[in-house]
């Protein structure tokens, strides 16, 4: 017996024995963690064997991010809708051009975009020698045959019931016309479109490009180079970038669904960047390995009292709730400090150009808020979603200032897909309160559809001043008019006392100490990173 | 035996069919609309309707059925709701990566638990025992994801002995070294939370069988304590064990999903939380039915090993 417990001990030394050589003659994993950070480059095999591309300058350069979800085995860069799939479709595509959320042109493949004095046609004139990343011109037939396609299968580019119409007036220029004036028109045609090639894609039965035996073309800054289902992604740079080719060679979408270990191999050094909730932040301050940046993405999150609920129909009581808030305790207590929100009094995020704050604020203020709820329901219920910690925390800070009111609040939380499914249904009664938020264009019309009981009406307005303000909006070109009728809108959604907008949150990023031209790159909604071929190590 | 087996399949078929019948029913009951999962908050009702036509979703849930399940026996598992991508293709190198976890932790639990249950179980209320059951208990409450996390902070934060995210370091997918390196500590982990339940089995098993005739009678012949455990108990410890082996099958798909996802293993384990969790539906009744029909598999396994292990278990009927 002793000999046989001998042998098993035995065998657990050699394999111990083994994984101390293995940790010792490897300089790849996390063993390269601080070599990686001071060099710049050098990371995992592939660095030490490009390392005859220059030993001196590090080899080839690699920047990992850390996502926390999967794109798939297959990709359809037109339909794309979800964070992984836009940001690789931002990688491989390129699109027209970019608006800033201050409402500034980022032109990427076009030069210009002229809209005409009507306002019915805007003229995009695309930039000389654009290429593919298989080497083809890039021309005014691959732009025509994009809108085309996505006027073919959906109403993205409509304006009212009608198409906006796409033709070529030579290799570098393209007219659209609009059915009808719309002042959104810009955005529509902006960069959530992808510019796709004809070549590849005329005559193919659907964009679905699977990434297991394909690999896309495209005139981003970087080409698809490897999938490998549920760990990452890889991409080279574009040669032919139309920017110029990016300063790094290799961008990693590193797929690390537990926050635990994305922290982890985050400190551990063997990832660049990585986007961090305030509550995971605290490795990170004051660290000199690491540098955090703090940016909007235009979310607004927002608490939404249900119109549809018999104990909301009485708008003095729901006045009354909304006294009873606090938005910065809201916030704070969601946040965990004010430099990760900025507070906010209307449905547009704060740094949006029609941004206004002169409006009703509902003010905490718990003697009104008793004063116009004491005649209403004691009791309230209130639905958020239950995996996000923020959500929850918002909730209790709700309902302790609903307390302090003298009302009572039961918290209801739900999984993503039933939160979904009761917000989306402006006829439930279930719950009197819903916590939410938001991420919209930068053009005050894309917010319609929140409260126009004409379009989606996702917030479940019902005000024909407001609808009709909407489609003022839209139809207007002279922007200090457009700024008038946005006041007004702002003013008039904030005083039906629905909907009581918390402020914008922001979003954290984590990059190494290593990683350099993020103010270049810029931070944006979505894909983090405008353009990715402004990165560099330094 | 043959005609036993035949049967034993032919048995498995309607029960197969239950089970698909089952997950079916079950997820078009969960009360949630599957379009809720295809679609943003900037979509129109038209591209939303649009989107319910295109997935099948206005057909009849008997429809729905069939076709889904012609599709499963064509080996097509259909396409994720949210990430729109084939199922067959994740699921191709999923469940492999799985198995490469699960099986040789299984396997190295399993044997483990029988030396050290016949070694508890023969050393009663000794000091072996104690040790060995002591061990158990610490095993059992101290929970995986708590172990994994300690194991990956100290050995692969702190020491750098080891690599702790994914199967490979990325561009050295065909080294078998920087796969074992990668494999060590999510394999201990597994190892570690398979062994005590196991180990107790087969304790609480050979403390029965030493307490029978044939065990004294071994004795009263002069044979050794070895000779008594290792040739005639454990014999006996292991015909329930087989049975235990068998329904142990399920778990090559489900069996890891905390240390797949601590360890970022691009397992299936995730793959199936994630979705339940986003109520990607056809990913969901896919993993349901695969699971459920190695249930069905493993206790076919489990009978036939039976009668193949015990010459004393004639055929059933």
């Amino acid at each position: 017996m002793k000999k046989r417990l001998i042998k098993v001990l035995s065998i657990f030394a050699v394999a111990a024995a083994l994984t101390a050589a293995c940790s010792g003659g490897g300089n790849t994993g996390s063993g390269t963690s601080k070599e990686s950070l001071q060099n710049g480059s050098a990371k995992g095999e592939e660095a030490s064997d490009s390392g005859k591309n220059g030993a001196a300058s590090g080899g080839e350069s690699v920047f990992t991010y850390i996502v926390q979800g999967d794109t798939g085995n297959s990709f359809n860069p037109m339909t794309a809708d979800d964070r992984w799939g836009l940001m690789l479709a931002h990688a491989v595509y390129a699109p027209a051009y970019h608006i800033y959320s201050d409402g500034t042109y980022d032109y990427i493949l076009a030069q210009s975009m002229e809209a005409s004095e009507d306002g019915l046609s805007y003229t995009m004139k695309l930039k000389d020698g654009l290429k593919w990343s298989d080497g083809q011109p890039l021309t005014a037939d691959d732009i025509v045959f994009t809108y085309e396609k996505i006027n073919e299968s959906t109403q993205n580019l409509y304006v009212g019931d009608k198409p906006i119409k796409v033709e070529k007036q030579d290799d570098t220029t393209v007219i659209f016309k609009l059915p009808a004036v719309s002042a959104s028109a810009a955005e529509m045609l902006s960069d959530e479109v992808s510019i796709l090639p004809k070549h590849i894609f005329e005559g193919r039965a659907s964009f679905d490009v699977n990434l297991i035996e394909e690999k896309p073309v495209g005139a981003g800054p970087y080409v698809f180079e490897e999938y490998k289902t549920g760990e990452y992604i890889k991409f080279k740079k574009n040669p032919y970038y139309v920017k110029g080719e990016a300063a790094i060679d290799t961008i990693i979408y590193r797929n690390i669904e537990q926050s635990d270990t994305a922290n982890l191999t985050m400190q551990a050094g063997e990832a660049d960047a990585m986007i961090v909730p305030p509550d995971l932040l605290e490795p990170y301050i004051d660290n000199e390995a690491f540098e955090i940046h703090n940016y909007s993405e235009g979310r607004v999150p927002y608490i939404r009292l249900n119109s549809a609920s018999e104990k909301m129909k009485d708008k003095k009581y729901r006045e009354g709730v909304l006294y009873a808030l606090d938005r910065d305790e809201i916030l704070l207590a969601a946040y965990t400090d004010r430099k990760f929100y900025e507070l906010g009094y209307s449905f547009l995020p704060f740094d949006n150009k029609y941004y206004t704050d002169k409006v009703q604020k509902w003010e905490h203020d718990v003697e009104k808020a008793k004063e116009l709820t004491k005649d209403g329901a004691k009791n309230l219920k209130l639905c958020y979603i239950s995996e996000d910690s923020m959500h929850e925390r918002m909730a209790l800070t709700i309902q302790s200032e609903l307390k302090e009111a003298g009302i009572q609040v039961e918290l209801s939380g739900v999984n993503t897909p039933a939160y979904m499914k009761l917000t989306n249904d402006n006829t439930v009664t279930d719950y009197d309160m819903f916590i939410g938020g938001y991420v919209m264009g930068s053009d005050p019309d894309t917010f319609a559809m929140l409260f126009s009981s004409k379009k989606d009406n996702r917030l479940n307005f019902h005000n024909e001043e407001i609808d009709r303000l909407f489609e003022e909006g839209n139809a207007t070109l002279d922007e200090s008019k457009r700024k008038e009728i946005y006041d007004k809108v702002q003013k008039l959604v904030s005083e039906e006392a629905i909907y009581y907008p918390l402020g914008t949150n922001l979003r954290t990023l984590v990059t190494s100490k290593r990683l350099d031209g993020v103010d270049e790159a810029k931070l944006v909604p979505i894909y983090t990173f405008g353009d990715l071929s402004k990165l560099k190590f330094k | 035996m043959l005609r036993y087996i035949v049967k034993r399949i032919l048995q498995a078929v309607p029960l197969m069919l239950l089970i698909t019948i089952i997950c079916f029913a079950l997820i078009n009951l969960a009360p949630y609309d599957a379009i809720d999962a295809l679609t943003t908050p900037d979509m129109t009702q038209v591209e939303i309707d649009a989107i319910r036509q295109e997935y099948g979703l206005n057909d009849p849930v008997p429809v729905q059925y069939i076709r889904w399940l012609k599709n499963i026996c064509r080996g097509e598992f259909g396409y994720s709701l949210l990430s729109h991508t084939k199922i067959k293709y994740d699921l191709m190198v999923r469940i492999p990566a799985t198995i490469k976890l699960i099986l040789p932790s299984y396997l190295t639990a399993y044997t483990l638990a029988i030396i050290l249950g016949l070694i508890a179980g023969s050393c009663r209320n000794r000091w072996q025992d104690k040790l060995i059951d002591g061990m158990c208990s610490v095993g059992l409450a101290v929970p995986t994801f708590w172990f994994a996390m300690i194991m990956m902070y100290i050995l692969g934060y702190k020491l750098k002995l080891l690599p702790f995210i994914g199967m490979h370091t990325i561009g050295k997918e065909n080294s078998f070294t920087d796969y074992i390196r990668h494999f060590i500590m999510p394999y201990t982990v597994l190892v570690i939370s398979f062994l005590p339940d196991l180990t107790r089995y087969v304790r609480a098993l050979a403390i029965s069988q030493l307490k029978e005739d044939y065990v004294l009678v071994q004795r009263a012949f002069g044979a050794s304590k070895y000779e008594i455990l290792f040739k005639h108990v454990a014999r006996n410890v292991l015909l329930p064990l087989v049975t235990k082996l068998g329904m142990a099958l399920p778990m090559l798909v489900t069996g890891a999903v905390i240390t797949e996802s601590i360890f970022s293993w691009p397992g299936i384990g995730q793959y199936f939380l994630k979705s339940v969790d986003a109520l990607d539906y056809p990913i969901v009744m896919d993993i349901l039915v695969l699971s459920g029909s190695l249930v069905i598999i493993g206790n076919l396994l489990s009978d036939i090993l039976y009668c193949i292990v015990d010459p004393r278990i004639k055929e059933p009927g």
